[in-house]
Order: C-alpha cells, then sequence, then structure tokens
C-alpha cells in the first residue's frame, strides 16, 4: 500500500511542472550569421491615417495617427512613434522615444456590446518640428 | 522490527524525492514558455512629390481601394498622383493612378479605383507607401 502511494506521488511529480524552484527559461535564440535570428512580428493593427499638422513655417509639429485593431481576440494599447525626414534634418534624435505616444487600449475588433472602439487614435507633439517630408510610424504593441 | 524499517525507508525515498523536486527543475512535464516579444510595426511614408502631402487616409476598410492624399499645395491640372504600396520584403502591393481634374485648388485627390487594390491579407503586411506626382 506505501509503495503504491509512494509510486503515486512519482508519477504526479513527474507529469507536473511548478513545484520545483523557479522557472528560469531564458528564450535560446539561435544566431545565423551575423544577426540574431529573432523575429518580431507585426501587431495585428492597421493605420488608418496619419495627418501631418503643417506650422506656417512649413514644418510639422503635430502628427496624429489612427489605428485600428485587427485583433478578433484580445483588446490592444499601442506606443506610437513618429519619426520625421527631411534631408538630413530629423525630427528626433534616432532611438529617442520622445516623440512617442501611448494609446488607451483598443477593443477587440468587432466586439459586441463593446463600449470600446477597435478604432483609437493618438496626437504626438513633435520634438523638433521638421520640414514635410519623408515620415515613419512606428506601431509597438504594449498590451 | 521489519514495519519500521520499512516505514523509514519509504520516508527517506519520499524525502529525497521532495528535496529533488524543490532544488531542480526541467524534469516534470514539458515547459511551454513562449517568450513574449511585442509587436512592432512601422509604416514609411515616402513622399516624392515636392507639393508635401500633409493626411494620407487608407480608409477604415479592411482592404485599401480608395485612399486619399492631402497636399500643402494644389496640384497641377493634368497631372497625375500616383500611390504604390510595398510589403517588407519590397514587393509591390497594391498600386493606383489618379489624374487630377479639379485643380489646382483642390489638394486632396482620392485615388479610385485603383490599378490594383490592396487585399485585407496584403494590408496586413504593409511597410511602405511611396507617393509620386508625374
Amino acid at each position: 500500500m506505501k509503495i503504491i502511494l509512494l509510486i503515486g506521488i512519482m508519477i504526479l511529480s513527474l507529469a507536473t511542472v511548478g513545484y520545483g524552484a523557479s522557472l528560469n527559461s531564458t528564450p535560446i535564440v539561435n544566431k545565423i550569421g551575423a544577426t540574431d535570428n529573432q523575429s518580431i512580428s507585426r501587431p495585428d493593427m492597421n493605420v488608418q491615417s496619419v495627418t501631418l499638422r503643417v506650422t506656417g513655417g512649413g514644418n510639422v509639429d503635430r502628427v496624429t495617427v489612427v489605428i485600428e485593431n485587427q485583433d478578433t481576440i484580445n483588446a490592444h494599447a499601442y506606443r506610437v512613434c513618429a519619426f520625421l525626414i527631411a534631408g538630413a534634418e530629423t525630427s528626433d534624435t534616432l532611438g529617442s522615444d520622445a516623440d512617442c505616444n501611448d494609446t488607451p487600449v483598443a477593443a477587440i475588433k468587432g466586439a459586441a456590446g463593446d463600449s470600446q472602439s477597435a478604432v483609437i487614435n493618438t496626437t504626438i507633439d513633435i520634438t523638433t518640428p521638421t520640414n514635410l517630408s519623408d515620415w515613419d510610424i512606428t506601431v509597438q504593441e504594449i498590451s | 522490527m521489519n514495519g519500521n524499517f520499512f516505514g523509514i525507508a519509504v520516508l527517506g525515498i519520499f524525502g529525497i524525492c521532495i528535496i529533488f523536486l524543490f532544488t531542480s527543475t526541467g524534469h516534470g512535464d514539458v515547459i511551454a514558455t513562449t517568450p513574449i516579444i511585442q509587436k512592432i510595426g512601422t509604416i514609411h511614408v515616402d513622399d516624392l512629390t515636392g507639393y508635401g502631402i500633409r493626411i494620407l487616409n487608407l480608409k477604415n476598410a479592411d482592404d485599401i481601394t480608395a485612399p486619399a492624399l492631402t497636399f500643402i499645395t494644389g496640384i497641377p491640372c493634368g497631372d497625375d498622383v500616383n500611390i504604390f504600396f510595398y510589403d517588407g520584403d519590397g514587393v509591390l502591393i497594391g498600386t493606383g493612378t489618379e489624374n487630377v481634374t479639379s485643380c489646382p485648388t483642390d489638394t486632396t485627390i482620392t485615388i479610385s479605383p485603383m490599378a490594383d487594390t490592396v487585399s485585407t491579407a496584403e494590408r496586413a503586411t504593409l511597410t511602405s507607401v511611396t507617393i509620386t506626382v508625374t
């Protein structure tokens, strides 16, 4: 009877997780050549529109971005960054997050009866108003 | 006597098992730990028009069939406004051209119909938009 009890405990132990020490599972990324084999996928969203506010001097000092969450399972919030390039002139230091803004949570797309909308917008004030030229809008899914 | 010995042996084995469990990892069931990497997407807009695109409106449909562009200054009559959509691999996934007729006061040009619309699946891969005036 005791042997059966012991065997039962061992089976339970070996078939389950979470009873041991802390699980320090660092993801191992295989390296290929000089770059990491790390794939960062695009958020499941659409940028619907981008509106630039142009000052009298022809500089862009504000960017408004409208995003729709395309995820039909989870609501998401996003960090949206704007980066404007006019020749050698840039609206912000590369790598800085000054020209970024966090959106409120966008509801699940198509969620019935949800008071929130899957469409949200955010307005970013540009640190260094920059002449209108090429621009990048980066959207990071933060929740 | 035999009973006591057996009891002590069972307790001993049991204790070893408990110590083993609480001081080691990876001997149990499969540990499904998916690394959480925040998703990031970028849309790059290449304004090669020289007229300054103030608003890029791709509309709220899941596909892109009639993008609207608002310029700072009006486009000359008879010019074509061209738009090109690319995915992350630089593959053209949609294109359209609109001849400007309401000019030069109308600064908003809606490109419709497009020669090649951007489908819902393609829109999920959209990375770059190039706009020209010819």
